[in-house]
């Protein structure tokens, strides 16, 4: 199920209204994960099996971590915590990459053997629940939180459905205190709850799935589009990859904030970033915070000496290349990204630190453009041909995406910019409540004509 | 004794309703109050869809320099049957002279052309006499087919008024049929996709800078055999009447005895044609109902005509009498007339439209 699908409306709906209906804490957190698990049922119910599964590891291991004293008991169970969710990551999400890839490396080697792959489906979502399920074992692990008793509550955490499937990531210790209380109205920001989802649907299925076309067009493996068109439609890709994930957000924030939670914003105008660095902490803020919590600072983060910190840099990157997809386009993606990091901490930081905001805006939009293509082409060769072809070294062919997709190129930039100095959603959210209601009808009327009809999925489920 | 249930034991499931609550769906009333406006405003800038140039023949009888007095409203098979040139010669002669103009609309069931209907009562197109309305044999389960699903075709009709009646047809009992509630919950949908304008920003903004320009119909005035043998479906369609000639003669018996067979009127939704009849007539415009030689039956149709619910309906569904229109050399297939066909069908509607008119009798 998807937030900007019909079928969505009538189940929040429902949701919603028993939710706030039921007085007791305990009737409602039962509610929200029975929904939940309906929610995830709706894509394919055998795998609700694996997140109850999850749950239950991660339920027991947290618990035995909190009870017992001895370090290399407590690392005991924290490893079985992890090895139990990159298990299931490892095995769903990358076997067949892993074995295919092995496979390759011995032929290249002359050792001819035959990759047994298997005819695994990816459980959606897999990457966001068992990323958000380990943190908690290992902030049990570093004592930075108690583990909660109730195995209900924590199938909630876990599983509840604004942020199942596509995250944000949320972390224990900010959505397990929420669930102790009974949520009030007063927790409801209705105003801007329902601003965000309004904003959220127009970014993913008024901008980007129409953008889907002249994108999908132009990468599509063997189009014959002039350069020209390979620089818009990675640039229109940018738009489109930011709109569909961070419109899917903005639905789920609103819809946990509906429900009276917050959840953890997980954009903020990266594309307005100064730096790659910036760009990184305003980019899918859940997973690169993720990152840099339990991964680059357990390596020592920039703590350390010089090389090792760009080492820990270029590690985290290709890990969180490899998060987004098991195929090596993600992996040089992240690579990418990692390079431009460790760039950005040798002198060239601080050089660009000093330029106008103009030249540092360039530089993020062209390194950004430049390494979507990376996560956007099919394979490498692909990548290495598109990136060919706009650098005028490829073959290029004669097509050219309509001059309407610049425009809607320029508009977009525009709007961004305006957006980010307006901040016009908070102004709306701001109304008092009758004008609010009414421009809230209108809004919503005016974006609904411009919904692209036929079905596209959010682009972030495949991760 | 049964044991009695605590008093709160259910307490958790009361509603709360306060005045907040109150207030809160007051504001969401009030939301969608507006959203409802400015949909409804949004709606009159959406052009009809552009399938078999309908919002062009739309356009045309409504905008004509030459007024159209005569409309041939139906499916395909008033599409590739009725020739307005050639009715138009045959009324001539007869001392009728008119401008006629063909609506037919490949694929169109009652609901769709019930709501054409509404759209000429709202917007009576000028010096319009007599409507001639093609009674099809719709089956609601099989009202949009699945690759059109949530096309503009499919979801242009569905009004709140046609909404209801396709649900008053599926709710009503069919031998071996159950509910239907998936249809209703589809047909909803696309009702609701109608509300809300549901992708038809493009096509808005295309016709408000003039770059969706509405082109005449051809000089043919909307009658397109090649509609009815164009397509894979309609050549499979004519390879199945050829190759079974018995069963087609079945058909034609079948057919030539439906008038003996009559079917209770309520069952066909009455109520329906009568609202049609009264609408149309309060602009000035008079029904003519007519039955297409087609080789499926309309059930209860005549039965309808006997009651005096329809007032004038022109019958062209009886082999005995119309052996021509039924010869395989002036067909397609089991529905539809070849261009021969179309030919000596036309003169023979202008026949019996001309006697109509002169002595309001139906041959």
């Amino acid at each position: 199920m998807l937030f900007s699908e019909f079928r969505y409306l009538p189940f929040f709906l429902l949701v919603f209204a028993v939710h706030w209906l039921l007085r007791g804490n305990r009737a409602r957190k039962r509610w929200l994960l029975l929904a939940s698990y309906v929610f995830y049922a709706a894509w394919d119910p055998r795998f609700c099996l694996l997140i109850a599964a999850s749950t239950a590891v991660d339920y027991i291991a947290g618990a035995r971590i909190a009870a017992l004293e001895g370090a290399r008991e407590r690392r005991r169970w924290l490893v079985a915590s992890l090895v139990s969710n990159l298990g299931i990551l490892g095995f769903f999400k990358y076997w067949n990459f892993f074995v295919a890839s092995g496979g390759g490396l011995l032929s290249a080697l002359g050792l001819a053997v035959e990759p047994r792959t298997l005819e695994i489906v990816l459980p959606v979502g897999i990457s966001f629940f068992t990323f958000q399920s380990m943190s908690y074992t290992i902030d049990i692990h570093r004592r930075q939180i108690e583990p909660t008793r109730s195995f209900a509550d924590f199938a909630l955490f876990v599983s509840f459905f604004p942020q199942l499937v596509a995250g944000p990531i949320v972390r224990a210790r900010e959505l397990l205190p929420q669930l102790d209380r009974r949520r009030l109205r007063s927790d409801v920001r209705l105003r801007a709850s329902l601003t965000l989802f309004l904003v959220g649907f127009v970014k993913k299925a008024c901008i980007a799935d129409h953008l889907a076309v002249p994108v999908d067009a132009v990468f599509a493996p063997g189009a014959g589009f002039d350069a020209l068109s390979h620089w818009l439609a990675s640039a229109l890709y940018g738009i489109q990859i930011y709109c569909d994930f961070s419109g899917y957000s903005d639905m789920a924030v609103a819809s946990a904030g509906l429900l009276g939670y917050r959840l953890v914003r997980n954009f903020d105008f990266p594309y307005l970033s100064r730096s790659l660095r910036e760009f990184w902490r305003r980019w899918h803020i859940s997973l690169s915070s993720w990152f840099r919590d339990y991964v680059y600072l357990s390596l020592g983060g920039n703590r350390t000496t010089r090389a090792r910190t760009l080492r820990n840099l270029a590690s985290v990157f290709l890990l969180c290349g490899l998060w987004h997809g098991a195929a090596w386009t993600f992996v040089a993606w992240g690579a990418v990204h990692g390079a431009f990091l460790m760039l950005e901490r040798t002198g060239f930081g601080p050089w660009l630190a000093a330029r106008h905001r103009a030249l540092q805006t360039l530089y993020v939009t062209l390194s950004v453009t430049l390494a979507w293509v990376l996560f956007r082409c099919e394979d490498l060769p692909h990548a290495v041909g598109f990136l060919a072809a706009m650098t005028g070294f490829g073959r290029a062919g004669p097509e050219q995406l309509a001059p309407v997709w610049l425009l809607a190129l320029a508009a977009f930039a525009g709007l961004h910019v305006a957006n980010a100095w307006l901040r016009l959603p908070r102004r709306l959210a701001a109304l008092p409540p009758v004008p609010f209601a009414v421009a809230f009808g209108v809004l919503a009327a005016l974006a609904l004509p411009w919904i692209a009809t036929g079905h596209r999925p959010f682009i972030y489920f495949q991760f | 004794m049964r044991p009695r249930i605590p008093a709160d034991r259910f307490a958790s499931l009361a509603p709360q309703v306060s005045t907040p609550t109150l207030r809160l769906l007051a504001l969401f009333g009030l939301a969608g109050l507006a959203f409802t406006a400015t949909s409804s405003w949004i709606r009159t800038w959406v052009p009809l869809p552009d399938d078999f140039e309908l919002a062009a023949r739309m356009h045309e009888l409504e905008t004509s320099a030459d007024p159209y007095d005569l409309v041939f409203l139906g499916p395909s098979t008033t599409r590739c049957a009725f020739d307005p040139r050639v009715i138009d010669e045959q009324l001539r002669r007869r001392g009728h002279p008119v401008h006629s103009l063909n609506l037919g609309l490949p694929g169109a069931t009652s609901f769709e052309l019930d709501h054409l209907v509404e759209r000429i009562v709202a917007q009576p197109p000028p010096g319009l006499r007599w409507l001639v309305i093609e009674l099809h044999p719709a089956e609601p389960s099989q009202l949009i087919r699945p690759a059109n699903l949530f096309t503009d075709r499919a979801v242009y009709w569905h009004t709140p008024r046609q909404l209801g009646d396709v649900f008053a047809a599926l709710l009503r009992p069919r031998p071996g049929q159950g509910l239907r509630l998936d249809r209703m919950a589809l047909h909803l949908r696309h009702a609701l996709w109608r509300f809300a304008n549901v992708g038809q920003g493009d096509r808005i903004v295309a016709r408000a800078l003039g770059r969706d320009p509405i082109e005449a119909p051809d000089l043919r005035r909307g009658f397109a055999p090649e509609d009815c043998v164009e397509g894979p479906g309609m050549k499979a369609a004519r390879e199945r009447y050829l190759s079974q000639p018995e069963q087609v003669r079945r058909r034609e018996m079948r057919l030539d005895r439906q008038d003996a067979t009559p079917v209770p009127v309520e069952r066909l939704n009455p109520g329906k044609l009568r609202r049609q009849i009264e609408s149309l007539r309060g602009i000035g415009v008079e029904p003519v109902y007519v039955l297409t030689p087609i080789l499926s039956p309309v059930p209860g149709i005549h039965s309808l005509h006997r009651e005096r619910i329809l007032p004038t309906l022109l019958a062209f569904d009886s082999p005995r009498r119309h052996p021509e229109l039924y010869a395989p050399r002036n067909r397609w297939d089991d529905l539809h007339l070849n261009e021969m066909g179309a030919e000596i069908f036309s003169r023979r509607f202008a026949q019996g439209f001309a006697h109509w008119l002169d002595t309001g009798l139906e041959r």
